[in-house]
């Protein structure tokens, strides 16, 4: 198969870039030639300490995981989690920037994440095959052929949004829980679908959007990277845009 | 809509606590497993409170400033009441307040590796006093400047919470109308809200939101009621998150609260949505 990939993303208002705590990989947009493709997108919880680096390493771990299954892939992302930790903690005390009283229970209880993962496998024809993704909380993925919105995973409508998401956590024993919280689900991909893979406040607009009788994947399809900024901006203004972190990572199949 | 303010960096809101520190904060308080004086309890509970709000704030950047924090207290003197390095400061950017606490306690706790014991660090900002009359008017008048003076700076705020705790009657007259000023100031995002807090010795259940005060057992339950904004939509929520059912029109209210009414109250109180 081949898939053709932008990543539209920018930090929250007030937020710079360094602060932005979504994540996405692969991280460079073009195209890719294989048989099986893995994408993935993430977003790290505001309340948790070094959570855009846990967002960071679930995806990374997600898309290079291969064949591997959620369970060994939470336990990867957690090794990873620990020794990413630990140089934190040397970089600081290096940098005589001892921690501080209120930043030891967030470091030692972890960050905390989104995810959405998809993997593609193309059929022996080569003309379309089949997607599996797999969800830990509120990124969504959208499947749009022929100007139709075919499917909305794992959240189906705007009003199932709220601000307690299921996620995924980087420092508990307690992975049955996380694998319990988490959703599947399989389809069909042909040449010529679209998949969008959104963070919450862009999955949320685009519902609103899709219920209000609109088609908000055109507009996605349309704008590039540098023309994003602006694009959010003015749904930010006119309040159908919630002020968060966005990242919209459009994947075309052929 | 009002109450639907972003709280950010950019445009951060206010808690300002009013605590009673009269005479009678010596007595004991309620619903603890050990006897605790009232002052004491409120100390615990507010200082914990600013301690809990300073690391829900914590990013690897720094605690954020999305909210200013203040406390006054009123008994033989009304005044800002933080210890240390924020001696005689009012409103303060929370991310100084974490930096400055007056003390950091180490308390033991118990672990559950291997039965060692790690220490855990307990920041304090000012300490228990129980000294002198109830000058209620005097501490309403002194929050009603230092939040308009805060509002002047953010007019687009979430609106300031007011806290007032306190176990008495008021010594400097009827607070009605300084509590009216008060909730008369606005942000565009809407009025200030002040909530009450009646602290109690007495063993009686505690009455946590009320939304008629024909059920309240007393004429100074009743003012302290009136004195009180009602809970906004969102805050409704958070009780009942808490396990508490605030029918509609509940005030920012409780009576007799006992320990556990304490901090159950200063969590709804201070649960604030989105942080941006």
């Amino acid at each position: 198969m081949r898939a053709f990939v932008t990543t539209l993303w920018v930090p929250r208002a007030g937020s710079s870039v360094a602060q932005y705590e979504d994540a996405f990989y692969p991280r460079s947009d073009g195209a890719r030639h294989a048989r099986r493709l893995r994408f993935a997108v993430a977003d790290g919880a505001s309340e948790s300490m070094l959570s855009g680096l846990w967002a960071d390493l679930l995806v990374r771990t997600w898309c290079k995981a291969r064949r591997r299954r959620l369970p060994q892939i939470l336990e990867l992302a957690k090794g990873a989690w620990e020794v990413e930790l630990a140089a934190y903690l040397e970089e600081r005390d290096r940098n005589e920037r001892p921690i501080q009283w209120f930043e030891e229970p967030g470091l030692e209880k972890g960050a905390f994440a989104t995810l959405l993962g998809v993997a593609f496998a193309t059929d022996h024809d080569h003309t379309g095959g089949q997607w599996e993704a797999t969800a830990v909380g509120d990124s969504c993925l959208f499947q749009v052929r022929d100007g139709e919105l075919l499917s909305a995973f794992p959240i189906k409508s705007s009003s199932e949004f709220d601000s307690t998401p299921k996620l995924v956590p980087s420092r508990t024993c307690h992975t049955d829980k996380v694998l319990a919280a988490a959703d599947v689900e399989r389809g069909e991909w042909h040449s010529g679908d679209t998949f969008f893979l959104a963070t919450d406040a862009v999955a949320a607009s685009f519902l609103a959007a899709y219920e209000s009788g609109s088609a908000p994947w055109e507009a996605l399809a349309a704008v590039g990277p540098e023309a994003f900024p602006a694009f959010v901006a003015s749904l930010r203004n006119d309040r159908s845009l919630r002020n968060d972190d966005v990242t919209v990572m459009r994947i075309e199949v052929a | 809509m009002p109450y639907s303010a972003e709280i950010s960096r950019a445009n951060p809101t206010c808690f300002l606590f009013l605590i009673d520190q009269s005479e009678s904060m010596n007595e004991p308080i309620g619903g603890g497993e050990v006897p605790m004086q009232k002052a004491e309890a409120v100390s615990d509970a507010v200082n914990r409170l600013l301690s809990e709000l300073s690391i829900k704030c914590a990013k690897e950047d720094g605690v954020r400033d999305y909210f200013h924090v203040g406390v006054i207290g009123y008994g033989a003197k009304v005044g800002p009441i933080f210890d240390g390095a924020l001696t005689g400061r009012d409103l303060v950017p929370l991310s100084e307040v974490a930096a400055q606490p007056a003390r950091i306690e180490q308390r033991p706790r118990a672990s559950t590796r291997g039965g060692t014991a790690l220490a855990v660090k307990v920041p304090t900002w000012f300490s228990p006093v129980a000294f002198g009359d109830t000058p209620m008017c005097a501490a309403l008048d002194l929050a009603h400047d230092v939040v308009g003076r805060w509002l002047a700076q953010h007019p687009g705020a979430f609106p300031p919470i007011v806290l007032n705790i306190t176990d008495g009657e008021s010594t400097d007259g009827n607070p009605s109308s300084a509590a009216e000023s008060l909730r008369a100031l606005t942000s565009t995002d809407g009025n200030v809200l002040l909530f009450n807090l009646h602290v109690s010795s007495d063993q009686s259940d505690p009455v946590v939101f009320p939304s008629m005060e024909g059920t309240l057992a007393d004429d100074y339950a009743r003012l302290l009621y009136r004195m009180s904004s009602p809970l906004p939509d969102d805050m409704r929520t958070a009780a009942r998150r808490h396990g508490l059912t605030p029918a509609d029109g509940a005030h920012g209210f409780a009576f007799n609260a006992d320990i556990s009414s304490i901090v159950q109250f200063l969590d709804v109180g201070t649960q604030v949505m989105d942080l941006r």
